[in-house]
């Protein structure tokens, strides 16, 4: 007798046993068994039966969101491994990581695997949100599921911060130092914050680590946090996130409107073996990188030898770089809070109706451009904190050696309080004003060309008058011109009719945004320490 | 049918993805666990193995009937050796030695007697006394080889090379380097014994230990105590050597100036070799400091610093060796103290004449550091007025008894600079007074006039 692939298969599928671990009685196949075996499965049930043809293709999701709970998954397998091998005290915990080194079988690919999966992870999330965002995916039904996510960003975040400290050697200990000093400069509940009604040993700093120093206590609080805390409230946010997606309705693809009558796809297999697909290229990935490339482990933390620098973690190294740029409390706790308030913020500021469910920089003009700059901007003040920052935080170009010795950058200095706030006030309120004011509809392209035009001239006049070096003529043009047009023109154009609380809200974000590359500018290339400062309540920028 | 519609429809399909991607994945997986199964030491192991069960073999060849059944149980337990990490935990020396892993000759399971007629490394123990009074079961290695116990692979122990050949074959045997984020790599060759004194504090009379003894003796000769301190005794004007030096992190040390001199390679910083360069090179060069204030965060009030004081003694190599082995004879680690042997206080040793003693106390207090070994040569000091340390043999005929004994009880701090916008020079002449009394400054002075040059009276 011959058996064939297909009959054993039959076979098995078939089979009382295997039917039984199944809902659904006998397989035939059909569009309705398909369904079932979505809506039947406990792990699958999340998805829906059918779903639009376009939400599956590749190029609208790129399998993102899918990844980063895929990432999530296999963080938390690869963490439980590891957490047979690691005991979280002082004497112990570097020890354990050497010992998973060279001796615990596979201890080492664990480990790096762990560690570059983590950092995907982050990397992964923050590809999800901005994929999210120029599909529109967080408008109207989906506002609160954006809001979701942004916490999940966070917490994802949090989670690869936590576990940082965890290998217990120089670079844990000092980049979590960095990290929860910013924590010390809170407002009123920081040591060092402004209005500060707490001191060192009751503080926000004191709260995250458990002392006043990272030791012992901060150890045990990071790993609790990090195996415990941080993945069950993942967990819950996961769940209500999963299901808006379920209840919203899928990637927001939209309707085909050639075609009324369009044909839904089943979402087994064809969703759930696309899912698969890049869950395994990105685990082909991992474990190739794994395996090649060594997770970082440096000396024995000790808290009596500072490295010269002393780097936070990749992700908050934006945030470090901002602190040569403004106080520490504004660096490091005021500008994320409204980073992550405005993010959250979108969905509701947002009330154009078109471009949901595709790519179209036309249909959200001002959206698209200044979400993506916000990105550039970000990750701009990661690789410059990343790859030219060296020994006291100077700048270093790629191809200077640390080793060689650089003096240090001339001393900054403050615009006089007046003048800096004559500046910011003009900054403000001409961003916010003029693009209403101007009622009629002015020609977006014709007037860039315009305006970049006569800056150039008028820059190139300006420097042989006030001495200035091609570096600082090129910034001023720059700036200028980034105010002019996405300050300026940018909202004129798209967004002075929305309602006025929407318009302001949405300005302020905006040129604060705009504002810190403009303050990085200055201070790079002229110097400038602070254009405004309050020094009796911290408040320099 | 065109290409495209092919590779589509029929090669690029999700069907073909799917397995393609399982077995990638699975694939990689055992390429995973191959790569973490051959280790490193494993061929090591295997050679032991092969060597030990030839090794009995051919004895039993030789030797008579009873030998054989006497090495009977000798080739059964050669046969049943296993291939894993072997370590010691030695615990009273806080550590876990993992190099019996490959260095089986060493292993007291695999080779009760710690002694074979191996040739080659790691499997060669030879007979060697100081092994035998230090069981490996109670000490471990590291804690006098020094090197990452941990480990198990040969860059991650620490090796170092003993000299340039070793260090060409190792690079190309075991792709060496210099083992990063570990601040105890091994000691090489006769710096070993630098490491006894972490217990035997008073250099017991061991073939090798010699080393040690000659740069005491060269550090005593040279005067360094009069700027350096040993924990806690001698000049404040430099870092204690035992205290500071010998334990000093990586991370501290600035290899900058030495690395833009092409004095060391960048890859070869490490402790032993930033004490070396003080003998071998310039430590001018080394820690030249910023004369001219670039450095100063504002170059309209610079901030000269001035360059080390410490001179070029001109060493030669052996006299450099001698003197790194002193001083990183000087590290302390957390030892029970019932392991300790400290060492007594030398008794001073007694002379026949007060210019004899005093010369003595000239050594004593590390006069000659800066007025040179027999007082006639100072060392150059920047900035200071007449740029060096002053020739006592011209200088003491200018002084009365008395005058002299008051300039060294004084001292002068701060020396006159050579030039007014220039760093403070670097060096100058401590006060005395709590140190050198009595008998030993009387007879310090005499000795110093008995030397002077002895100026024409008119």
């Amino acid at each position: 007798m011959k058996i064939s692939f297909e009959q054993i298969k039959k076979e098995i599928i078939e089979h009382p046993i295997w039917r039984s671990m199944f809902r659904g009685g006998k397989w035939h196949d059909t569009a309705r068994d398909r369904a079932q075996h979505i809506i039947g499965n406990v792990w699958l049930h999340l998805h829906p039966a059918k779903l639009r043809k376009r939400a599956v293709r590749f190029t609208y999701t790129w399998g993102l969101g899918g990844l980063s709970f895929g990432l999530f998954f296999v963080l938390t397998v690869s963490g439980i491994l590891l957490m047979f091998y690691y005991r979280p005290t002082i004497q112990l915990a570097y020890q354990d990581i050497k010992d998973l080194e060279y001796v615990v079988t596979m201890g080492s690919f664990w480990r790096n695997f762990h560690r570059w999966a983590a950092h995907l992870m982050v990397l992964i999330t923050i590809f999800h949100m901005i994929r999210v965002f120029l599909t529109g995916s967080y408008k109207s039904p989906r506002e609160f599921n954006w809001v979701v996510g942004t916490i999940l960003l966070v917490l994802t975040l949090l989670l690869s911060f936590s576990g940082y400290l965890l290998p217990w050697d120089q670079i844990a200990i000092w980049a979590i130092t960095v990290g929860a000093n910013m924590a010390s400069n809170t407002p009123i509940l920081g040591a060092e914050g402004p209005f500060s009604i707490v001191n060192i040993k009751n503080d926000a700093r004191f709260m995250l680590l458990g002392g006043t120093y990272v030791g012992e206590a901060a150890l045990l609080r990071f790993y609790v946090l990090h195996c415990v805390a941080f993945p069950f409230v993942t967990g819950v946010f996961l769940i209500v996130h999963f299901w808006r997606i379920r209840k919203d309705g899928f990637s927001a693809a939209p309707l085909d409107l050639k075609n009324k009558n369009e044909e839904k796809l089943d979402v087994w297999p064809n969703l759930v073996v696309r899912e698969y697909l890049y869950a395994m290229i990105a685990l082909a990935l991992l474990i190739a990188w794994s395996v090649f490339i060594q997770a970082p482990l440096e000396e024995q933390a000790n808290l009596n030898v500072t490295p010269n620098p002393a780097k936070a973690p990749w992700y908050f190294l934006g945030l470090q770089e901002l602190l040569v740029y403004f106080d520490p409390w504004i660096a490091g706790v005021l500008l994320p809070t409204l980073i992550i308030v405005g993010l959250m913020a979108i969905p509701y500021l947002d009330n154009n109706p078109n471009g949901i469910g595709y790519y179209s920089l036309k249909e959200r003009p001002f959206a698209n451009t200044f979400f993506l700059f916000g990105i550039a901007l970000w990750f701009i003040l990661i690789l410059i904190g990343t790859y030219l920052r060296g020994p006291n935080w100077g700048w270093y170009w790629p191809w200077e050696d640390w080793m060689h010795h650089k003096p240090p950058p001339p001393s900054a200095w403050n615009v006089p309080n007046s003048i800096g706030l004559g500046l910011l006030a003009l900054y403000f309120l001409g961003g916010i004003f003029l693009p209403r004011w101007i009622k009629k509809e002015i020609p977006f392209k014709k007037y860039s060309w315009i305006g970049t035009a006569i800056i150039l001239i008028l820059c190139l006049a300006l420097k042989p008058i006030f001495h200035l070096g091609w570096t600082q003529a090129l910034w001023i043009s720059f700036a200028a011109i980034l105010y002019y047009i996405l300050g300026i023109l940018l909202p004129q154009q798209y967004i002075r009719t929305i309602s006025w609380p929407r318009y302001v809200i949405a300005m302020l974000f905006l040129l604060m945004t705009i504002g810190v590359l403009l303050k990085v500018g200055l201070r790079l290339g002229f110097n400038i320490k602070y254009i405004f400062t309050l020094p009796q309540f911290n408040f320099n920028i | 049918m065109k290409f495209r519609e092919i590779f589509f429809n029929k090669i690029f399909t999700l069907r073909n993805l799917f397995f393609i991607s399982n077995f990638l994945v699975l694939g990689l997986f055992f390429y995973a666990l191959a790569h973490d199964f051959f280790r490193e030491w494993k061929p090591y192991q295997k050679e032991y193995k092969l060597k030990e069960k030839k090794r009995v073999r051919d004895l039993m060849e030789k030797g008579d009937a009873a030998t054989k059944s006497g090495l009977n149980d000798e080739l059964k337990k050669a046969k049943a050796m296993r291939l894993e990490i072997k370590q010691i935990l030695a615990t009273d020396m806080n550590r876990v030695d993992r190099c019996i892993t490959c260095h089986l000759g060493h292993d007291s399971f695999t080779n009760p007697t710690l002694i074979n007629d191996y040739k080659e490394h790691p499997y060669a123990a030879p007979k060697n006394e100081i092994h035998e009074k230090h069981p490996f079961e109670k000490y471990g290695c590291t804690i006098c080889h020094e090197g990452q116990g941990l480990a198990t692979t040969f860059v991650g122990a620490g090796h170092m090379p003993k000299d340039e050949a070793q260090k060409k074959v190792w690079k190309e045997k075991h792709d060496w380097k210099t083992i990063e984020f570990w601040e105890h790599p091994m000691k090489a060759g006769p710096q070993i014994f630098a490491t006894c004194s972490k217990c035997h504090e008073a250099h017991p009379p061991v073939k090798g230990v010699e080393i040690v003894k000659k740069g005491k003796q060269l550090f005593f000769e040279n005067g360094c105590i009069g700027c350096h301190q040993v924990r806690g005794e001698g000049g404040t004007i430099a870092p204690d050597i035992a205290e500071e030096t010998s334990v000093k992190p990586l991370a501290r040390i600035d290899f900058g100036f030495a690395v833009s001199a092409g004095l060391i390679n960048k890859e070869e910083r490490t402790l032993e070799n930033w004490i070396r360069l003080h003998f071998t090179a310039n430590p001018a060069v080394l820690t030249p400091g910023d004369p001219e204030g670039h450095l100063s965060p504002d170059p309209k009030n610079p901030q000269p610093v001035a360059p080390t004081a410490m001179p070029y003694f001109g060493f030669n190599k052996d006299e450099s060796e001698a003197l790194v082995a002193y001083v990183s004879s000087l590290k302390r680690e957390k030892i029970p103290y019932t392991y300790r042997i400290p060492a007594l206080k030398e008794p001073e040793p007694t002379f026949s004449n007060a210019v004899k003693h005093g010369r003595f106390i000239f050594q004593k207090y590390g006069c000659t550091g800066c007025h040179g070994k027999n007082a006639d040569q100072g060392i150059p000091i920047f900035n200071k007025q007449g740029g060096r340390a002053p020739d006592l043999v011209k200088t003491v005929g200018t002084f009365t008894r008395e005058e002299l004994i008051e300039k060294i009880q004084t001292g002068v701090n701060p020396e006159e600079k050579e030039n007014p916008k220039g760093p403070t020079p670097p060096v100058y002449m401590p006060s005395f007074k709590d140190k050198i009394k009595g008998q030993e400054m009387e007879h310090l002075v005499s000795y110093l006039l008995s030397i002077a040059e002895k100026t024409e009276e008119w």
